[in-house]
């Protein structure tokens, strides 16, 4: 009898074969299997499968050996290689139950502190045909297999277990492993050139957003103050926009972008000589205000700062 | 199974012994360091306990069961009180099911 309790085996001494059969779950009753026999030694009389239930063995008494087998999936017996060991006047054969639990090895995972909320975990057993429980910090062992996958997890201290049941039923110790969840925060660090050449008709601006990458749209906008005594003094302060701009910044890289004015290139030269005259003539200086806002892994940042626009 | 402290024990009819072997992880069978332990008269079932830690023997001819302690590697040893006496001609055991 198999250990699964769906295969039966019977050694023909007459014959020197084994009978293997189907066992009907429902009712006990007993079928030949596709391969009705298989061959066996000389006068097999005891028979007993392994405690895995993949190997199967006959004590084949006149030919004085032991014929040992793979038994597949399907239950079915194919001779192993070699195909007998040596006996001693075999009869009866019996196999020590399995009552040890598999040990579990976790091969691959996260350790230590890391940025990332996912975690995936790969393992193994040492028992093959084992079935593996999981458990996420304190919550309950649920079934699962290698590799097992978390999103989305907090920030702070984590614990892993796995752990395996064999074949017969034993459950081994669990394997662990603790890690720390750090997911860095987004920033944005943005550099105003100061020295921005109204010529170029465009700011320079720095973003950095630290340690993750971000994507980041930047706006501005600013004021020409009203002059006086001056030769193309504005009447009234005037105010213009910046063309708003997107940018992906890697981790820990920092891009330099260039804002354009949003004006027709009529008004910009105007705005261009205006800010000339205003900077240099009266000390009110345009000013021009930049906003950001970056997103990134964990979330998003805004920061803003102000600019003085001078030759 | 695991590969450790396993065991197949073949009752020698003849030889009044048991052979007893490891199985390997592909589910071979390979002789015990001590191949041959001695049994009674004309052996013929045999029989583990279910925690793994005894083993019985059916002698015959002898009308005794050897009993074993089975050690963590699997290596069978006689018990303290080797044999006891049976009916006549014993020839099948089984063990106690489920645990």
């Amino acid at each position: 009898m198999s250990p699964d309790g769906e295969s039966a085996y019977v050694t023909n001494f007459a014959d020197d074969t084994v009978s293997q059969y189907d066992v009907d779950p429902a009712d006990g009753e007993l079928s030949a299997k596709g391969t009705p026999t298989v061959g066996a030694g000389n006068f097999p009389i005891g028979i007993a499968v392994g405690p895995d239930g993949e190997s199967a063995y006959v004590a084949n008494q006149a030919s004085n050996h032991i014929s040992q087998y793979d038994v597949a999936a399907d239950g079915m017996l194919t001779a192993k290689t070699p195909a007998t060991v040596a006996g001693d006047d075999p009869t009866q054969i019996a196999v020590r139950p399995d009552t040890t639990g598999p040990t579990t090895t976790i091969t691959s995972g996260p350790s230590g502190t890391v940025g990332s909320p996912n975690a995936s975990f790969i393992f193994s057993s040492n028992e093959s045909g084992s079935t593996f429980q999981c458990r996420l910090d304190s919550g309950a062992f649920s079934s699962c297999s290698s590799p097992k996958a978390y999103a989305g997890l907090a920030d702070g201290a984590h614990s892993f277990a796995v752990r395996a049941t064999d074949f017969s039923g034993n459950t081994g110790p669990p394997a662990m492993r603790g890690w720390t969840v750090d997911t860095p925060e987004p920033s944005t660090d943005l550099i105003l050139d100061a020295q921005a050449k109204q010529k170029a008709k465009k700011l320079k601006v720095d973003v950095a957003c630290g340690e993750v990458d971000c994507s980041v749209n930047l706006v501005g906008k600013g004021t020409i103050p009203k002059t006086a005594g001056t030769a193309v003094a504005a009447a009234k302060a005037k105010k213009f926009k910046l063309k708003p701009k997107g940018v992906e910044v890697a981790a820990g890289a920092t891009e330099r972008v260039r804002l354009k004015f949003k004006r027709n290139r009529k008004s910009v030269k105007k705005i261009n000589g205006l800010l000339k005259q205003g900077g240099r003539k009266t000390r009110k200086r345009a000013k021009a205000v930049v906003k950001a806002t970056a997103t990134g892994q964990g979330g998003s940042d805004t920061a803003k700062q102000k600019v003085k626009l001078e030759r | 199974m695991s590969p450790d402290g396993n065991g197949a024990y073949v009752t020698n009819d003849g030889d009044a012994s048991v052979s007893q072997y490891s199985i390997t992880a592909d589910g071979r069978l390979v002789a015990k360091s001590t191949l041959e332990v001695d049994a009674g008269d004309q052996p013929t079932a045999m029989a583990v306990s279910p925690d793994g830690k005894s083993a019985y023997v059916t002698n015959s001819f002898d009308a005794t069961v050897s009993q074993y302690n089975v050690a963590a590697s699997g290596a069978l040893s006689p018990k303290d009180t080797p044999t006891v006496v049976v009916g006549t001609a014993p020839n099948g055991i089984a063990r106690e099911p489920g645990w």
